[in-house]
């Protein structure tokens, strides 16, 4: 195989671990969370434990921050996503997620690891603590 | 009777996992993909380096205070597009740009530079800039930013460092922080291009020296231009420069000759050679070699030679090391080209360079200069690393590997270096010392044999002693080192290194040291005692 077929699929494989690895960390959060959020609900009206249209909602927003750098771009990609999530969220079950999701997103796409993992933990307590069981 | 709900898409069950079960087939099919493509090696070092980078890096979110000096570069977007057409090719013409420093624009040329994958793979592009002599980086016109070779991104710059401490010529370099348009381009090692300017940048010579270079061709041409190996024709060797070239050419063609001559006596050629290279310079460089352990420099490139306006002679100047590249096994006396065949050839100029060998690694690793070298070096680019999401290196054995990598790369590669030199130094100094001797004493003869890292010396005890020394037997050489009523001190050279031809990489061309005996004849006196050992080794033989 020649050299620059090689270093295609070196970066799309490199590419595609780093995707898989923001997307098992998005999904492993908001599954704590969507779990945590169901406790507020009888059993009866419980819905899934992995919000998965939140999930790719979250994720989307990941890979466009990732996508367009620059201050503007970044801005107006956590402004649609935050706006976006407000409207759906008045319209689903898990509505409380929305809006820290896509603040969650919008730190994960723009490689804030640690204030993540921070806004992670402190989600984790709130609804730990808030939720009626 | 056994419920079938699980994935029923009637059942949330099963509705949950189904979207759980195609991640699952995805990480399945893009390891996998992975694993089939490149090997598990590779895909693992690829797979590892890209989690580590997506989640160790971004959680180093503290505010950063840079040590190291920062080099701020403007240069037209379009352009670097246009230079970046078709690395390594399309990048070697100079642009305009602007460098940025201590508040000052100098107006600079850049183009980029490098034929391995490492400069032109991936995201953190190596490049020159060209500046005039009294801008930013002077007195040096000409300023190579490399993306570091290895994870630790310090092992070039300690290199030069540990060379340069063995009076062994190198050029300036430093780690920097590079910005390229107000972005982070990463920490990148900034090393001066060595050229005809090198004695007039350290202020030795009043311009350009006459300077040769031993390299592949410039990357533009490489692959259309071939050559054999550098000391088989003075024509593979480059001419920098503007300095008159009469004198050097015919030097440079004379030392080819002396290296390719065949049935010269060892002494005259010997001779020749010491006409027309400074050997201590060339015996300090074979030193530092192999202190750094590099293979890095050899009969094919990174090779400098300067014609020093002082001695008339030649000496070189290193370009390129990479601290432990070789293997595990690398000779005692390895030949990295074919010069080094005839300086490693002579039994003295071998303890030369073995105690050029042993002052380095006392001053390196019993003194702790290099590890506190290390540390310093850690302590003042630590911050610059963490800042630094541009790291690109290479991921696998495979050199084309080039990817991004973490900062838990780096850390781990810094500690892995300082116990890797520990290691190499501690095994390096128990090669000189290894050895065996016994004494015999057969009449007036005192028989001497042994293994180890010449050369021997002979105490030998009496009255009147008088010994056949200051000849030359057939497999070694002796000579007084001082004597006086009731003692004699003798040097003893073996002609102990046999010349062995190497098969393959790992098996490379080398001097082999023999098990030596000599037999000294007592012409008078009456000997009571001897007592022999080698330089490096501490113990010592006795005969009475």
């Amino acid at each position: 195989m020649s050299r620059t077929f090689e270093h295609f699929w070196e970066g799309i494989f490199h590419g595609a671990v780093e995707l898989l690895t923001l997307f098992l960390l998005l999904l492993a959060a908001l599954t704590l969370w969507g779990w945590l959020n169901n406790r507020r609900f009888k059993p009866s009206e419980r819905g899934g434990i992995i919000p998965w249209v939140l999930v790719l909602f979250a994720f989307a927003l990941v890979l466009v921050l990732r996508a367009f750098h620059g201050p503007w771009l970044g801005a107006v990609a956590i402004a649609t996503g935050l706006v976006v999530a407000g409207f759906v969220g008045n319209v689903v079950k898990e509505k409380a997620l929305w809006l820290p999701a896509m603040l969650l997103a919008s730190l994960v796409g723009m490689g804030y690891m640690l204030s993540a993992s921070v806004l992670v933990v402190l989600g984790f307590l709130v609804l730990l603590f808030t939720a009626r069981r | 009777m056994m419920k079938r709900h699980r994935l029923d898409p009637r059942s949330r069950t099963g509705r949950s996992q189904a979207p759980l079960i195609a991640l699952a087939v995805i990480a399945f099919v893009v390891f996998g993909g992975g694993v089939l493509q490149f090997g598990v090696q590779r895909a693992l070092g690829m797979a590892g380096a890209a989690v580590l980078n997506a989640t160790a890096d971004g959680l180093l979110e503290s505010r950063v205070d840079h040590r190291l000096r920062v080099v701020d570069l403007e240069i037209d977007e379009q352009v670097l597009d246009s230079l970046q057409e078709n690395l390594p090719y399309s990048g070697t013409e100079w642009k305009k740009a602007m460098l940025l420093d201590n508040g000052i624009h100098y107006p600079v040329s850049f183009r980029y530079r490098g034929y391995g994958a490492i400069h032109h793979i991936g995201n953190k592009k190596s490049f020159r800039l060209k500046m005039k002599r009294g801008a930013a980086f002077g007195p040096y016109e000409r300023m190579n930013f490399l993306n570091p070779k290895s994870f630790n991104m310090i092992n070039v710059h300690l290199s030069y460092w540990i060379a340069a401490r063995m009076g062994v010529a190198v050029p300036y370099n430093d780690m920097v922080f590079v910005r390229i348009n107000g972005k982070d381009h990463g920490v990148m090692h900034a090393c001066e291009q060595v050229d005809a300017d090198y004695e007039r940048n350290r202020h030795l010579s009043a311009g350009d020296v006459p300077m040769y270079k031993g390299d592949f061709a410039p990357t533009n041409v490489r692959d259309s231009v071939q050559h054999g190996p550098l000391w088989r024709s003075a024509d593979n060797w480059q001419y920098l420069g503007k300095a008159d070239s009469i004198d050097a050419r015919r030097k440079l063609l004379g030392l080819v000759a002396m290296i390719n001559a065949k049935d010269v006596p060892w002494q005259q050629r010997r001779d020749s050679l010491e006409k027309i290279i400074e050997v201590d310079a060339f015996l300090r460089f074979a030193a530092a070699m192999k202190v750094l352990e590099t293979r890095h420099i050899d009969n094919y490139h990174n090779q400098l030679l300067v014609l020093s306006p002082r001695t008339g002679k030649f000496y070189p100047v290193l370009w390129d090391p990479i601290l432990l590249f070789a293997p595990a096994d690398e000779p005692l006396y390895p030949m990295y080209d074919a010069l080094s065949f005839w300086l490693m050839h002579d039994p003295e100029w071998r303890w030369k360079r073995d105690r050029y060998i042993e002052e380095a690694l006392h001053a390196l690793q019993d003194d702790s200069l290099a590890y506190r070298y290390l540390d310093e070096v850690v302590e003042r680019i630590e911050p610059s690393v963490h800042a630094d999401r541009n790291k690109y290196g290479v991921l696998s054995m495979a050199g084309q590997d080039v990817d991004r990598y973490s900062v838990l790369h780096w850390a781990y590669s810094t500690e892995q270096l300082r116990k890797q030199m520990a290691a190499h130094w501690s095994g390096l100094r128990a090669e000189l010392e290894a050895g065996d001797i016994q004494v015999k004493r057969e009449m007036n003869n005192v028989l001497i044999a042994g293994t180890g890292v010449p050369p021997v010396e002979l105490t030998l005890t009496g009255d009147s002693l008088q010994v056949e020394a200051n000849s030359w037997g057939k497999d070694y050489r002796v000579d007084v080192i001082g004597s006086d009523e009731h003692a004699v001190r003798l040097r003893i050279f073996p002609w102990t290194a046999q010349n062995v031809k190497g098969s393959s990489y790992n098996d490379r061309q080398r001097y082999e040291l023999q098990p030596w005996n000599v037999r000294l004849r007592m012409s008078g006196g009456r000997l009571s005692d001897a007592k022999a050992t080698t330089y490096f080794h501490h113990g010592q033989e006795t005969a009475r």
